[in-house]
């Protein structure tokens, strides 16, 4: 096992260092890609590092995948590593969940993360629990990526975040990079990671363009990041919610208030840290998610400071920006007004900073 | 159908207020029009009359708490009619009103059974306390009761300024800022304390700068100048004092006109720094320039509307008729008097006029004889002019018909007189836009450098 991945590494070594002669002459701009480039610039360097990495998932061969993630990476590894799998998510996950136990490290794309349901029993009963159940003997180094969340006029069976279902369960890692670099980044950490990781992708950021370093690196997982300092509140936000957040951010700065921007990119591990040291210095805390409100993921991040010693430093309720109580409609009016937007977030802080919660 | 009393936007920018006091207590009988309870905003303090008649119940009662504007703040029952709810501060409360207000008269059944099982109201009249036990558990911040155990500070001697009266950080640290500040400052709560003598007071405008003393007519109070206050836009703090005898200090007697002066002087030297501006008007403006030579008062500037004291006559059947009257009826003939267009004085002009005359009976009339004897007027400031160091100003109506505008004449020239032909003994009520400016003026050319 261990030639191939250092003919990969040798073979890294003289790409970057033909790449690094060819930046420093010509190309000092930082380079920016895609949400769905970096993804797919990642899965292509595992790959190239390491042949037991190949990708599963439903017309992700010669169609490219239903969003263009994996597009040509079939011509390039071939179809055995990026292999079209039937429509059966139940089937499929079982034969990924098969070869992460045999020392293989798939990725596998759910077409939409909603038919993660059709998955459960894999996921939650076989990937969760046998390194728990066989005593460490076995790991299941599985990652799942999952188009998911709003905005794209695919109704109620294709617009879900169903993150927080899967957080609840110990023996998952659940992650939701915000950005290019972190989609590139958590990819890269999650195919590292001995235990099955799920990777939750906003559809509506695949064409969002970031700045993205190069070669390998990864971005540590269970790590929240702090995109903007601010004195008068704390927003913690996932996946797009990040973006309108640090608008809403923005706009209210223009009328003195300060907010500061938090991106918990990780829902398990939970990052409490950061989220507690935030909320001791702003004193207030609104947490903004896709999700349905009611027992997402806002309910655990509001329980985790009020059981925390930033309780003592709450100066005003804290308020959950979640999804509304109903299926993703399919109306496009509808559909932006059941999940938080910038106004709603502006509006909600300066209800909040203003004393009227 | 009960009314939903709501804080009213008085001004274009404005987007809170707050309630500085009600003129109406819980379940009293309120007409519409009524003047029913004062907002302050930033600017200004106005009066909010009734929108209907009927029984007001549920009074917002956490004063100088800021509420956002369309805040349902108090519901008025039309006659026969009973509620039940709490009190309500917020819009989202409202809307649950809205959608549980009655169309038909079907659902008016089911909507009082649904009532009379309710769990009861909260206390309206301590609203930082929590619904319940009655114990004094105050409705706190985590951060304001980590603060007050902090710094030991007591809570329930607190007014919370957040919602339904939750006390806030803020709070713990303005009652701290203060209380440092009385540490440091020894030397005047020791000077407050042992007069004893001070009159009623009250701040009728938060600002930046040196403060303004307002004093008011004979017959009125410290009220009686937030209308104009609205009009004036003055940046300065503002401070409304009582005369003896009259509103807040009702109960005070004043023997003489120099009594007058020294317990308005003895009040000033507890409430004020030292750099004052003094404004009043008629008696009050007799007062004021009185002060301006005291020897424990030094204002910067001097500004007297239609100023009693400077000559010997004044219009006895007012005094008289106005100290007496105890109703609207009785104070009609006398209150056109006073200005020389009567229009400009609204119903709630005449409420507010004989709301400032309740209590005051037969006190107002005693005060009346001693000051103004037989039409005249017993007291004199024409010698506060000759050489006065700092800039002074007399606005007058030539219309005047209760001190006669001819007495301005003859005063030394460093005294700028403002007479307004048309106007009459309130100029300051008929055009409170040209006199504000000159107020504003005076107190700029006179501030300290």
């Amino acid at each position: 096992m261990s030639t191939p991945i250092e003919a990969t590494a040798i073979l890294q070594r003289r790409r970057s260092s033909v790449e690094d002669t060819r930046s420093s002459g010509l190309s000092p701009e930082p380079r920016e890609l895609s949400y769905a480039q970096a993804i797919q610039e990642a899965m292509a360097i595992a790959m190239e590092r390491d042949e037991r990495v190949f990708l599963m998932g439903e017309d992700i061969g010669v169609y490219g995948g239903a969003f263009q993630v994996t597009g040509d990476l079939v011509h390039r590894f071939g179809a055995d590593r990026v292999m079209d799998t039937p429509i059966s998510e139940l089937g499929s996950a079982g034969v990924a969940i098969g070869a992460a136990l045999t020392g293989l490290r798939p990725i596998f794309e759910f077409q939409f993360s909603d038919f993660s349901a059709l998955a459960m029993e894999q996921i939650v009963n076989q990937a969760a629990k046998l390194r728990f159940m066989l005593g460490g003997a076995v790991s299941v180094p599985l990652v799942m990526r999952f188009p998911s969340g709003s905005g794209t006029g695919a109704a109620a069976q294709h617009s879900q975040s169903l993150e927080a279902w899967f957080a609840h369960v110990p023996g998952l890692k659940v992650v939701q990079p915000a950005t290019p670099h972190d989609a590139k980044g958590c990819l890269l950490a999650a195919i590292a990671d001995p235990d099955p990781v799920m990777i939750f992708e906003h559809k509506l950021l695949y064409k969002m363009k970031g700045e993205v370093p190069e070669g390998h690196y990864t971005v540590p997982l269970g790590k929240a990041r702090l995109c903007r300092p601010g004195r008068d509140v704390t927003i913690v936000a996932t996946s797009i919610m990040v973006h309108r957040s640090l608008a809403a951010a923005e706009e209210l700065s223009r009328e003195g208030i300060e907010a500061e921007v938090i991106d918990l990119r990780s829902l398990r591990p939970l990052d409490r840290d950061t989220l507690t040291q935030s909320v001791k210095r702003t004193h207030r805390l609104v947490c903004v998610y896709e999700g349905v409100k009611t027992l997402g993921i806002g309910a655990e991040l509001s329980a985790s400071i009020a059981e925390s010693d930033a309780f003592d430093y709450l100066d005003a309720p804290i308020l959950r920006l979640g999804g509304a109580e109903c299926p993703i409609p399919y109306n496009p009016e509808l559909e932006k007004a059941a999940v938080p937007q910038t106004p709603t977030i502006i509006a909600a802080v300066r209800d909040l900073i203003g004393g009227r919660l | 159908m009960a009314t939903e009393v709501i804080l009213p936007r008085v001004d274009m920018d404005m987007t809170e207020g707050r309630i500085s006091r009600w003129y109406v207590e819980e379940g009293a009988s309120v007409t519409k029009g009524q003047p029913i309870f004062e907002i302050e905003t930033e600017k200004a303090a106005m009066e909010v009359e009734a929108p209907a008649s009927g029984v007001i119940r549920d009074l917002a009662t956490a004063l100088e708490m800021k509420l956002p504007v369309g805040s349902v703040i108090a519901w008025i029952d039309a006659a026969g009619e009973s509620g039940g709810k709490g009190m309500r501060s917020s819009t989202e409360d409202r809307a649950e009103t809205k959608a549980k207000t009655p169309t038909t008269p079907d659902e008016t059944a089911q909507y009082s059974i649904e009532e009379q099982s309710a769990p009861p109201p909260m206390q309206a009249d301590h609203p930082a306390q929590l619904e319940g036990d009655g114990s004094a558990f105050r409705r706190a911040t985590p951060l304001a009761r980590h603060l007050a155990r902090e710094h030991d500070v007591d809570l329930s001697s607190l007014e919370g300024s957040g919602p339904k009266g939750r006390i806030q950080a803020t709070d713990v640290e303005r009652s701290r800022a203060k209380a440092d500040a009385a540490k440091a400052m020894p030397d005047r709560a020791a000077r407050a304390k042992p007069s004893g003598a001070v009159l009623h007071c009250r701040w009728l405008r938060q600002g930046e700068g040196v403060p303004l003393v307002m004093i008011h007519g004979f017959g009125a109070d410290l009220n009686a100048w937030r209308l104009f206050l609205a009009a004036a836009r003055l940046g300065s703090p503002v401070l409304g004092i009582d005369l003896p005898g009259h509103g807040g200090s009702a109960a005070r007697k004043a023997p003489s006109f120099d009594a007058m002066v020294a317990q308005v002087a003895a009040t000033l030297r507890a409430e004020c720094s030292d750099a004052l501006h003094l404004a009043g008007h008629s008696l009050g403006g007799a007062v004021a320039a009185a002060l301006s030579r005291h020897e424990e008062t030094k204002p910067l500037s001097l500004f007297l509307i239609a100023p009693a004291g400077l000559g010997r006559e004044i219009n006895g059947e007012f005094i008289s008729g106005f100290a007496r009257a105890q109703s609207a009826a009785e104070l009609a003939p006398f209150l056109p008097m006073l200005v020389s267009d009567p229009s400009v004085l609204g119903s709630s002009f005449i409420k507010a006029t004989l709301r400032q005359r309740n209590g005051l009976d037969a006190g107002l009339e005693n005060l009346g004889a001693t000051l103004f004897p037989g039409a005249t007027q017993a007291f004199s400031i024409r010698s506060v002019f000759e050489g006065l160091p700092i800039p002074a100003k007399i606005v007058l109506g030539g219309q005047d018909q209760i001190i006669p505008p001819r007495y301005t004449s003859g005063l030394p020239g460093n005294v700028a007189i403002h007479a307004f032909p048309a106007l009459g003994h309130m100029p300051h009520v008929e055009a409170p836009d040209a006199v504000a400016r000159l107020l504003r003026e005076l107190m700029q050319s006179a501030a300290p450098k």
